[in-house]
């Protein structure tokens, strides 16, 4: 079966997920009961890249990370790495 | 300065008329106090018609008063504390209109309590937000808690920041000047106004009318913004879609922008509904049983960022007392201080503009505390210093460019700094200036505190390679590698400012000192590893979270190198 790992950022929980045709990566989370509805959050790759309306299928066999949505927050200070 | 420079940067995330023209009682004179009304005044509180009343029995200042903060200066000890607050206050704005009495005024009461004055200050009823400093921990909320009173320690002054800035963020909830949501970021192009706003560009183009009226795309539903020209609300019209986000509108203009240009225009919500205090608890331990020292053991670190962040972590650390020296490193790319950084960035005020700014903090550090001895460094800290930074650095006999020559100077300094340092303070702007930064404390084994701020959502990753706590990597993703994207004082997003606000910066920057002090103190193995703020949904939460994943993590960061690498070659 097509499954996709997922893995909770904050605790490390993991969770084999199996995918369904059409979903997105966001409605697998959904389905699977492995956030807790109503819930916010956010599934980023192994590359850090928010993948949360990506199609399911794309992702089989890997694991992805969910976390929570803003975790991509870049502001701060002043020290540029634009030389 | 204008007005207008000066808030531009929070004008997408709070209605500032309502900020302006506030009317506001606050009693205690806890910990938090000069935090919040610091808060308060960079916010620009009653700068216009509102009245800001310190409720207080107008006493002389003490020596436990200029401790754990930097709003009072030790030459106040002995003068009176209603005047030294109203006094220090109106060199933050200016135009702030604060007074001294123990009656309140009309309108909303708030409350920044020693433990003692709990119970004094409950009788007096309503008091819409109780802002208060715990031994370990703070909590805020439309109700007190009872504490026995501990006396000050090792995390006062970090806590009380963190608490004066969520109390602050409380009241603008209350106000109903919080912009729930995203925020509009609008710009003057020459003659035309640039908006972005989460699928405007889509209504645009769904409109299907030649020059829609921006107003109802903002908000279809209940006309949440106007288009404000020089005080007019004025009919800006969609003419050309950039993308889905973003449109340009164009703006009649009245007869005061023929002299005045058309800088002064914003786009800017109308009302919001008000929204009651949350009720927050937060701790930087994740388990509470521990015992801290009243004073900093001797220190070296190295911060990067004078930013917002930059400027909050380390004057709430040099607001904290020391035993022995703390050595600070002060790493900054800016020139020098511009008047939009003054909405948040705490370390300067109106007569620094123009001043630089590493250098500016350091002092200013300094200052606040003279067992902290500064270093300041006004450098890039970019990828291409990374091989610099943790390998070897070989001696050129002579470099005849004096630019090159000097930056290799920095270089040099800079990597004996992170070779002594206890641990680095991360605040910079972008994504590849912390993955150096995580490159470099990886291989030297030594704690990385890392803080991120956008608007109102703020992050905190303590990354302990001695802990086994996830690098940055771990928690943000290879990708940090090869995103040079700034977001800050001196750059845009598209076309439109950034939008900060001080309560943030205030909040996470506390939080990335109170982390450290808890690291450096000894308690790597209780410190939450990772803290997450959300001020608009008045969350804020910290989690000790897993630790890296030991097969992974090495690998990751090689992997990071790989992709820099390519990415450089392209
Ligand atoms: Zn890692």
């Amino acid at each position: 079966m097509n499954t996709i790992t997922f893995r909770n950022a904050l605790t490390d929980m993991n969770q084999q997920v199996p995918v369904q045709a059409g979903q997105t990566v966001r409605q697998t989370v959904e389905s699977s009961g492995f956030i807790a509805p109503g819930n916010n959050f956010s599934v980023r790759d192994k590359d850090g890249q928010i993948v949360d309306e990506q199609p399911a299928d794309r992702f089989v066999g890997q694991m992805l990370s969910v976390g929570l949505p803003g975790d991509n927050v870049v502001g701060g200070g002043a020290v540029g790495g634009a030389a | 300065m204008s007005a207008a420079d000066r808030y531009s940067r929070q004008r997408g995330l709070v209605v500032q008329d309502l900020i302006a023209d506030a009317r506001l009682s606050v009693y205690g004179t806890g910990k938090a106090l000069p935090y919040l009304l610091q808060c308060l005044a960079a916010l620009g509180f009653a700068a216009r018609h509102g009245r800001l009343r310190l409720c207080l029995a107008d006493r002389e200042v003490l020596p436990a008063d200029v401790a754990h903060q930097f709003l009072l200066r030790p030459e106040d000890v002995g003068g009176r504390l209603g005047a030294a607050l109203v006094h220090r206050l109106s060199a933050v704005d200016p135009a702030i209109a604060v007074d001294v009495d123990p009656l309140p005024l009309d309108g909303m009461r708030i409350a920044t309590p020693t433990a003692a004055e709990v119970a004094a200050i409950a009788r007096q009823g309503d008091v819409a937000v109780w802002g208060q400093v715990l031994p370990l921990s703070i909590h805020i909320g439309p109700s007190p808690v009872e504490v026995p009173d501990d006396g000050p320690n090792v995390l006062t002054a970090a806590l009380a920041a963190i608490s004066g800035g969520l109390t602050a963020q409380a009241v603008l909830g209350l106000l109903g000047a919080l912009v729930r949501g995203p925020a509009v970021l609008s710009s003057w192009v020459e003659e035309r106004l640039w908006v972005s706003y989460p699928g405007i560009g889509r209504r645009a183009t769904l409109a299907n009318t030649d020059a829609p009226a921006l107003r109802g795309l903002l908000d279809p539903d209940d006309d949440g913004f106007e288009i404000i020209v020089h005080g007019r609300a004025a009919d800006a019209r969609v003419t050309a879609i950039v993308d889905g986000d973003t449109v340009v509108a164009s703006v009649p203009l009245g007869p005061e922008a023929v002299v005045a240009g058309p800088g002064r225009a914003a786009v800017r919500p109308v009302h919001r509904e008000p929204i009651a205090a949350p009720t927050i608890d937060w701790s930087p331990l994740a388990t509470g049983d521990v015992v801290l020292p009243e004073r900093l053991p001797q220190i070296r670190l190295v911060m990067c960022g004078a930013g917002a962040l930059g400027s909050w972590a380390s004057a709430t650390l040099a607001a904290t007392p020391a035993d022995g020296t703390v050595e600070l490193c002060v790493v900054d790319m800016d020139d020098t201080i511009e008047a939009h950084n003054l909405n948040r960035q705490i370390l300067f005020d109106l007569e620094d503009v123009g001043l630089p700014k590493a250098r500016l903090a350091a002092q200013r550090l300094t200052g606040i505390n003279p067992m902290v001895g500064t270093r300041a460094l006004q450098m890039v800290i970019a990828p291409q210093h990374r091989d610099a930074l943790i390998g070897e650095m070989a001696d050129q006999d002579y470099i005849s460019d004096p630019d090159i020559a000097a930056q290799r100077m920095r270089l040099k300094e800079l990597r004996e700094r992170l070779r002594e340092a206890d641990a680095v303070l991360s605040c910079p702007d972008n994504q590849q200036t912390r993955w150096v930064l995580n490159v470099v404390t990886e291989s030297l084994g030594i704690p990385l505190v890392n803080g991120a701020v956008d608007g109102f959502v703020g992050r905190v990753h303590v990354c302990d390679p001695r802990d086994d706590g996830r690098c940055l990597i771990c928690w943000l993703g290879a990708s940090i590698a090869r995103q040079p994207e700034r977001r800050s004082c001196t750059d845009i997003l598209g076309t439109a400012p950034v939008p900060a606000i001080v309560t943030s910066a205030a909040v996470v920057g506390g939080i990335q000192t109170a982390a450290l002090i808890a690291l450096l103190t000894g308690h790597a193995k209780k410190v939450g590893r990772f803290h997450a703020l959300d001020a608009a949904r008045g969350e804020l939460t910290g989690y000790r979270a897993a630790d890296r994943d030991p097969v992974e993590c090495p690998t990751h960061l090689l992997d990071a190198e790989e992709m820099m690498a390519r990415a450089s070659h392209a």
